[in-house]
């Protein structure tokens, strides 16, 4: 998924997994940066 | 305008998600339905070692799913027919969908074929292509679906978002499976901003199928934070859910469809939950096969989009804040056949006006082509090509502006290693 997590302006790059694990690598502008999970145990069943 | 290629390289999340990943085989380069209609349920109910079957071979990622004589069947995605046989042997009467690339799908033990499926006749993702039963060699009425890829058994998932269907290789008698809802493939789990927050954050929403409930987790820039319940029974059996500012309040609403009469309904957002729905359109368009809602006309309103497959129609009903209106055609031929479509201001300026995108994996005799149709406010431009040889045998295609710059930029992404490319949109 992209959507603009970090509120920056720029779109993120967004990961989920149907385990509920969600990870984000914001976008630095020029690349996509360090992932890191951002909430986990969400959305599982969905 | 010139184009750039970057390779969006972050060794570190293709190091992380790889470890994280249960499955290995890369998914096709376009989501997979469950095989019925959207918004109906079906289980498993046989699969290899599932129930102790003995799916092996090239069905050995076959599963069987529990239907009724004379239920519908659907495409798990948009391709050819390339067989249709009428048997009372092996698969009995039975449909092989080529998706292109060597992915193929087939459904067997079917009772008959839909209307207009013929060999070579093309079908969306979703469409009706036949009517379960128990014919070939089958001991009762089911639907056996076997994906294979070059000729080999290929693991259909996730379908709808779902996956785990399998149990393969331990013989389990008499399991429980859950129902499975079908529903197109990307909407159970979204980014947008819900709460409207000034920095415009995108939230994590989350849709249920099965109960029609959605959840978000609030975005803080760093996390997603304090998950609750926004609405319930929004959108149960409906065949899309999406997420856009359609009253122009700078909060993401949640907005349903249902294919079966056009109709559209929206519960707008409060900032902390989702107000009760209401309807907004009906007839916004039966037969229609893929659904958007992005700002258009440039009034900072999201309007509803609906594109045709087969023939590059779209059809706008633009947000009047409190309903959507009349449903116009904004171009004709633009992406029949495509992969892949998207809706994204990939011109900038202002007004902001989402623009009508389209990829094609192969298109006269190249590969991976994109081609955008501009907003003028009140109907698309003529279509042109946007990009060459961007993301071919990607598994997902999308629009957004990644850099800041005012303009949609071109994103594809590899479930195989977990790249992302973007081609960074220029002036």
């Amino acid at each position: 998924m992209l959507g603009d997590t970090t509120g920056d302006g720029k779109a993120d790059a967004t990961i989920y997994y149907g385990s509920g694990w969600w990870y984000v690598a914001p976008s630095t502008g020029s690349s996509f940066g360090s992932v890191s999970d951002w909430i986990t145990n969400y959305g599982v069943g969905s | 305008m010139k184009l750039r290629l970057v390779l969006a390289g972050f060794c570190a999340m293709v190091l992380a998600l790889a470890s994280l990943s249960t499955t290995t085989q890369a998914a096709p380069s376009f989501g997979l339905q469950l095989p019925w209609p959207a918004g109906t349920q079906h289980r498993i109910n046989g699969g290899n070692g599932y129930n102790c079957g003995t799916h092996t071979g090239g069905d050995y990622y076959a599963l069987d799913f529990a239907f009724a004589s004379g239920e519908a069947v659907t495409a798990v995605a948009a391709g050819t027919v390339a067989t249709k046989i009428f048997s009372n042997f092996g698969y009995g009467n039975h449909l092989i969908l080529d998706h292109g690339y060597g992915y193929t799908s087939l459904y067997a033990h079917l009772q008959s074929f839909a209307a207009g499926i013929s060999v070579g006749a093309t079908v969306i993702g979703g469409q009706i292509v036949g009517y379960a039963d128990n014919t070939g060699d089958s001991t009762g009425d089911h639907l056996h679906l076997r994906m294979q890829k070059s000729g080999a058994a290929y693991q259909p998932e996730p379908m709808s978002g779902v996956t785990g269907f399998g149990n393969y290789g331990a013989c389990t008698a008499n399991p429980t499976s859950p129902y499975w809802t079908s529903r197109a493939p990307f909407d159970a789990q979204q980014l947008s901003d819900a709460s409207g927050d000034a920095a415009h954050k995108n939230d994590a929403v989350v849709f249920y199928a099965a109960s029609g409930n959605w959840q978000v987790a609030y975005s803080n820039g760093i996390d997603f934070v304090s998950p609750s319940t926004w609405i319930t029974g929004h959108g149960y059996t409906s065949n899309r859910e999406l997420l856009g500012d359609v009253n122009g309040d700078g909060k993401a609403d949640a907005v349903v469809y249902f294919g079966s009469n056009g109709s559209w309904y929206v519960a707008l957002s409060t900032g902390s939950s989702f107000a009760p729905y209401t309807l907004w359109k009906t007839g916004h368009r039966v037969g229609s096969s893929d659904h958007f809602l992005g700002d258009v006309t440039g009034d900072g309103k999201a309007d509803a989009v609906v594109f045709f497959r087969q023939s590059g129609d779209w059809y706008v009903a633009a947000s009047t804040g409190s309903s959507f209106g009349t449903s116009t055609r904004w171009i004709a031929g633009h992406g029949a056949g495509s992969t892949t479509q998207m809706l994204g201001d990939v011109t900038g300026g202002t007004p902001s006006r989402a623009d009508a995108v389209v990829y094609f994996e192969s298109i006269g005799g190249q590969n991976a082509v994109w081609y955008v149709a501009r907003s003028n406010g009140s109907g698309f431009d003529p279509y042109s090509q946007w990009i060459v040889g961007h993301g071919f045998t990607s598994d997902r295609q999308m629009v957004a502006d990644v850099n800041g710059g005012g303009r949609a930029d071109a994103v594809v992404y590899f479930g195989a290693n977990g790249s992302w490319y973007v081609a960074l949109n220029w002036v």
